[in-house]
């Protein structure tokens, strides 16, 4: 479905891009081989607690005796897939209302951008904490939960594209030609959302690490999965800030700026891009 | 008679996925003061290269080497401080697609006052010219027009206005990229009316691919392919040309039958005549290095049959 | 049909034909409702009230969609008229499967094409930013001929582009059209092409049909067109007599 050599260009296409896609190759490899490269069983409590940095223990240990090293390691896989999976979902969920209502006006339209804005207005923050106290804690429905406040501003801006694509002519042009309109939805229209749909998948990624960090620091993540989120909560709140550790809490931190960084990279506009508008 | 500009071995290359694209080969020409000058050629040939690279308007997206001489200062490889004092005063753009070139969400008269802010003329002054200026270029009701947005002009308007701006500080040297594109004929004559008087005693370099527009210059050169093939008197080339490429095109105009030239064999032109794979008269000595042929009036051609005739 | 938005009427009360076979032109200022005509015509647009039909056959909601292939257009801007995102040798080939092509004849039927409009193979691999606009009017004009439609309307196709492809497009139009017979309307401004190539012509004004004939008749209708037209011819003597009334400025 997608151009090969567009998504190419969208991972390499200019050293911006090339320095995000390393840093993110390297987290993938991370999260993949996190037994292979964590030294210690994260969860084994054999160790003294609260040592400091030192050559066993590159991140020392928390008030449990856990290696820290080893849970920064083993959590990117939490942190990774919350972004990654829940970022997809917004997208598609975005992408469907969007193109349905630029594309079929009407009612149809109405009903969806409506729909849409009422979402809009929700207010994320306390509706997530309310859902997840509700729901539980747990990494499924965080990412519903994620999925279901933040799809509405892609569909806006998918909406807004399909509007801008449905004007030209070569749209009216494959009408003439009786080209069905799923045909034209999903090989033309859809084609020239690409880059909109590419960069929002970036955005989205962030924002749903952002918000699960957010709601692990208020001991809304998910206990069993310990996210980069859920450890800076533990560093608080288990002893580390008061210790002095900034190790503890500024590492995961750290992580989760870094990938922010490396997907923002990603989404970066290029105008040496060979498909801008003449 | 001076020379305004001065331009020598010209090159203009843009990079692109396969290599670089030579949008101007090696262009010698020279402007003087007071004339006027359609560029003509069709779309590709390098006419509004040229107009743009005068106004080093592709320092930052092109390859520039050679020279350009504008009333003595180089502009290929200037600093951004001179090109910025000479655009505007001395010498002045009047874009393609006037709709496009205005700004959509300012008035049409502040968007004229901005060339004249400028140049540090204070405000109440500036709108004073800028609604002369609009008078001058036939807007009876000036101050209308002066307030009112871009989309509430046609064609024809828009097009005038976007001359006013190029030439409110009345320029040495005003570049209009295809000034009649899409105008109906009637908006057509009043457009050049006014572009012609509002350059009256300055240069006017008109990029062009209509004929009948280009009658109203002096001087017509005609581009193909990055190099200039014709340069020459209006009448002669307008009408007896030298070049069999110039020939080719009048005689695809719709008056004279509509006679296509060949399809083109090749994208990448090689050393010789650009237009040797099109043309009916190609002989072995084509392959070379063609250079100008200049007869006794100043008329120049790119082939070396003209030469001979 | 009538044709309104709102409260402008822009088409009023028009009836007329189109002849197979013939090359019809649509003239008329800038705002006549030549374009919108044309749209009517061609089924992209709906008239507010009034009907269009197709050799006898009017349309209706079931029938639309199966014939309207027969009534093709090509647009005024080359931009935007090929998806920018999609190869050129792939837009040919998506009109070439709606056609009927074989999977196995793709490649050789988009050879033969490219032959005959006069298209580089070598622009097949490009999108359609790095092509001129002449190219894509060929491409386009490809893709529409395609179906050998009945009817092929024009929307002032090469005002965008210059004299030499101009005449190359038209010479494809006219070839091609002539093997299917097909009726070709013109919406122009370019009154040598209206003399020289049309067979019947219709000078359209504030949204009614003034004149319809043969250029020469219509010619005593439409005086001021014309005359602009003939005028423009003689910009030269327009401009010195500018000159030498003084009209220069000065600020």
């Amino acid at each position: 479905m997608m151009d090969t050599s567009y998504i190419v260009y969208f991972l390499f296409g200019n050293k911006r891009k090339i320095f995000g896609t390393s840093i993110i190759v390297v987290m993938m490899l991370i999260t993949i081989f996190a037994e292979q490269i964590a030294p210690y069983d994260p969860l084994a409590m054999d160790f003294k607690p609260f040592l400091s940095p030192s050559t066993e223990h590159w991140l020392g240990t928390d008030n449990l005796g856990q290696d820290i090293y080893s849970q920064l390691i083993m959590s990117s896989r939490t942190s990774l897939s919350i972004g990654l999976i829940a970022a997809t979902m917004v997208v598609f969920v975005g992408l469907t209302f969007g193109l349905i209502a630029g594309y079929k006006s009407g009612i149809i339209e109405n009903t969806l951008m409506g729909t849409t804005d009422l979402f809009i207005l929700i207010p994320s923050l306390p509706l997530t904490i309310i859902l997840i106290s509700y729901m539980g804690p747990s990494v499924y429905n965080i990412i519903i939960v994620i999925t279901l406040l933040s799809w509405c501003g892609t569909a806006r801006i998918v909406h807004s594209r399909v509007l801008q694509v449905k004007e030209q002519s070569f749209i009216e042009s494959a009408r003439m030609m009786a080209f069905s309109d799923r045909h034209i939805m999903f090989k033309h229209i859809l084609k020239n959302t690409e880059d909109v749909l590419l960069a929002r998948w970036c955005l989205a990624i962030v924002a749903a690490m952002m918000a699960e960090a957010g709601l692990a620091f208020l001991g809304l993540g998910d206990p069993f999965h310990v996210s980069w989120g859920g450890m800076i909560t533990d560093a608080f709140s288990n002893g580390g800030y008061v210790r002095g550790m900034w190790w503890w809490y500024v590492m995961p931190g750290a992580m989760i700026s870094l990938v922010a960084l490396a997907f923002f990279m990603l989404a970066s506009f290029d105008k040496d891009h060979i498909y801008v508008e003449a | 008679m001076e020379t305004l500009v001065e331009i020598r071995r010209l090159n203009v290359i843009f990079p692109t996925f396969d290599g670089g694209f030579r949008a101007i080969k090696d262009l010698d020409m020279d402007i003087y003061s007071g004339d006027k000058i359609a560029v003509m050629g069709e779309s590709g040939c390098g006419k509004s290269v040229l107009g743009h690279s005068i106004m080093g308007l592709l320092a930052d997206i092109s390859l520039t080497t050679g020279s350009i001489l504008f009333m003595g200062k180089e502009i290929v490889g200037a600093k951004r401080s001179t090109l910025i004092s000479l655009r505007g005063s001395k010498v002045a753009l009047v874009p393609q697609s006037p709709s496009t070139a205005l700004d959509p969400v300012m008035k049409v008269g502040t968007q004229i006052d901005e060339m004249f802010w400028k140049e540090g003329v204070p405000r109440k002054e500036a709108s004073e010219r800028s609604k002369k200026k609009l008078e001058a270029l036939g807007f009876k009701d000036s101050d209308a027009i002066y307030s009112t947005y871009p989309h509430r002009l046609s064609g024809g308007m828009c097009e005038r206005a976007v001359i006013a701006m190029g030439t409110a500080l009345n320029p040495e040297l005003v570049i209009a990229d295809e000034p009649t594109k899409g105008l109906d004929p009637a908006i057509k004559i009043e457009t050049l009316k006014k572009l012609y008087t509002s350059c009256a005693d300055k240069t006017l370099m008109m990029i062009t691919h209509d004929y009948y527009a280009a009658h109203i210059c002096n001087r017509v050169c005609i581009m193909y392919r990055g190099e200039m093939v014709e340069d020459g008197n209006w009448r002669e080339v307008l009408t007896n040309p030298s070049h069999p490429y110039v020939r080719g095109l009048w005689s695809s105009l719709p008056k004279n039958g509509m006679v296509p030239i060949n399809d083109p064999l090749r994208i990448v032109p090689g050393e010789g005549c650009g237009f040797g794979d099109r043309c009916g008269s190609y002989s072995e000595r084509c392959n070379g290095k063609q250079d100008m042929v200049t007869d006794s009036n100043g008329h120049c051609v790119r082939c070396w049959r003209a030469g001979i005739e | 049909m009538v044709f309104g938005r709102k409260h402008t009427i822009v088409l009023d009360g028009i009836s007329m034909s189109f002849d197979r076979g013939k090359i019809t032109a649509l003239i008329g200022n800038s705002g006549c409702g030549k374009t919108t005509l044309s749209k009517i015509a061609t089924g992209i647009t709906d008239p507010s009230s009034g009907t269009v039909s197709l050799d006898g056959v009017p349309f209706t909601e079931d029938n639309f969609r199966e014939n309207r292939w027969q009534i093709q257009m090509v647009f005024q801007h080359p931009e935007g008229a090929l998806n920018p995102r999609i190869k050129i040798e792939d837009s040919i080939k998506e009109v070439l499967r709606k056609v009927g092509c074989p999977g196995n004849r793709l490649n050789e039927r988009m050879d033969e094409i490219c032959a005959e409009m006069g298209i580089q193979p070598e622009l097949l691999k490009r999108y359609p930013n790095q092509i001129s606009g002449g190219e894509i009017q060929r491409i386009v004009l490809a893709r529409v001929m395609m179906f050998q439609p009945r009817y092929l309307f024009l929307d002032e196709p090469t005002s965008m582009l210059d004299p030499s492809v101009q005449a190359n497009i038209f010479g494809l139009i006219l070839k091609k059209t002539r093997k299917f017979n097909s009726g070709v309307v013109i919406v122009t401004h370019d009154l040598d092409i209206v003399s020289n190539l049309a067979d019947n012509v219709a000078f359209l004004e504030n949204g009614r049909i003034q004149a319809y004939g043969t250029a020469e008749e219509v010619r005593k209708v439409a005086t001021d067109l014309f005359e602009s037209w003939d005028r423009q011819k003689n910009m030269r003597r327009i401009t010195s007599e500018c000159h030498l009334a003084g009209d220069s400025q000065r600020i």
